[in-house]
């Protein structure tokens, strides 16, 4: 029984590992453009931030 | 420092350690959802190697980069008592600093994570990285989640990213079982689609 799980766990891996990498072969993630996006928003809530502590000293 | 340049600065010197880890948390996040989210650190999952442990890997990577080092901690799935979960590095100083997260092989995610990250290469621009697969980030996501059902930013990028990539539902359901992950109906229905 063990052998046959460690058989299925294998061939199950196998394919999961075949399905990862023409995923990611085939997938155009835009990785760049988001990774700018989330330093654009970083911009945007520590200008909202600053905004608000200065409003709440006010 | 922002996050761009902050992965391209930590990564470099990670190369040194090829197959000791992963990019994930919500960089990986906001690659695989439709748009980016807005996230203020990065996470990488480290796993030990022969050569050096992932908390002498973690702490060694943050000394070179110059900053203070902090320790989170997290609860063990065994007994629920607080382990040693995270090396972190925050700078003080520099509140646009985009804190750094090294996430140790104490949770049953991360190694799985780890190995099948090296067949996941991305393309950010300066370099392809290892990055967490979606069925990984699921898994680690539903992890945290289930630990604290607050985390609603957990529950959104799962939404999100089963929304925009396709998955491996197999392998998804194996890991699940294998992880003892208990998911509420709700959680149970999302995940299988």
């Amino acid at each position: 029984m063990r052998s046959k799980e460690t058989t299925d766990d294998s061939k199950l891996i196998r394919s999961y590992l075949e399905f990862v990498r023409k995923r990611a072969k085939d997938t155009d993630f835009h990785a760049e453009e988001k990774l700018k996006r989330i330093d654009e928003l970083s911009e945007i809530i520590s200008i909202a931030r600053r905004d608000y502590q200065e409003n709440k000293k006010a | 420092m922002k996050i761009f340049a902050e992965l391209k600065r930590t990564t470099k010197l990670l190369n040194e350690y090829q197959g000791q880890w992963a990019l994930c948390g919500g960089v990986a996040a906001s690659i695989y959802r439709e748009k980016a989210r807005f996230t203020d650190d990065i996470d990488f999952a480290l796993v030990d190697s022969p050569n050096t442990s992932a908390v002498k890997l973690a702490s060694k990577i943050i000394g070179q980069l110059g900053y203070k080092e902090y320790k989170g901690f997290v609860p063990d799935a065994k007994n629920g008592q607080q382990i040693l979960g995270l090396v972190c590095a925050r700078d003080e100083e520099d509140k646009r600093f985009a804190g750094l997260d090294f996430l140790l092989p104490v949770q049953a995610w991360v190694q799985d994570a780890v190995e099948i990250a090296q067949n996941n290469l991305i393309s950010y621009g300066f370099a392809e990285l290892p990055t967490i697969t979606p069925e990984c980030l699921i898994l680690a996501k539903l992890t945290a989640l289930i630990s604290n059902p607050e985390r609603y930013q957990d529950l959104d990028d799962i939404t999100e990213i089963l929304k925009t990539c396709s998955t491996d539902q197999e392998y998804l359901a194996q890991k699940i079982k294998e992880y003892n992950l208990v998911l509420t109906p709700k959680l149970a229905s999302m995940i299988q689609r």
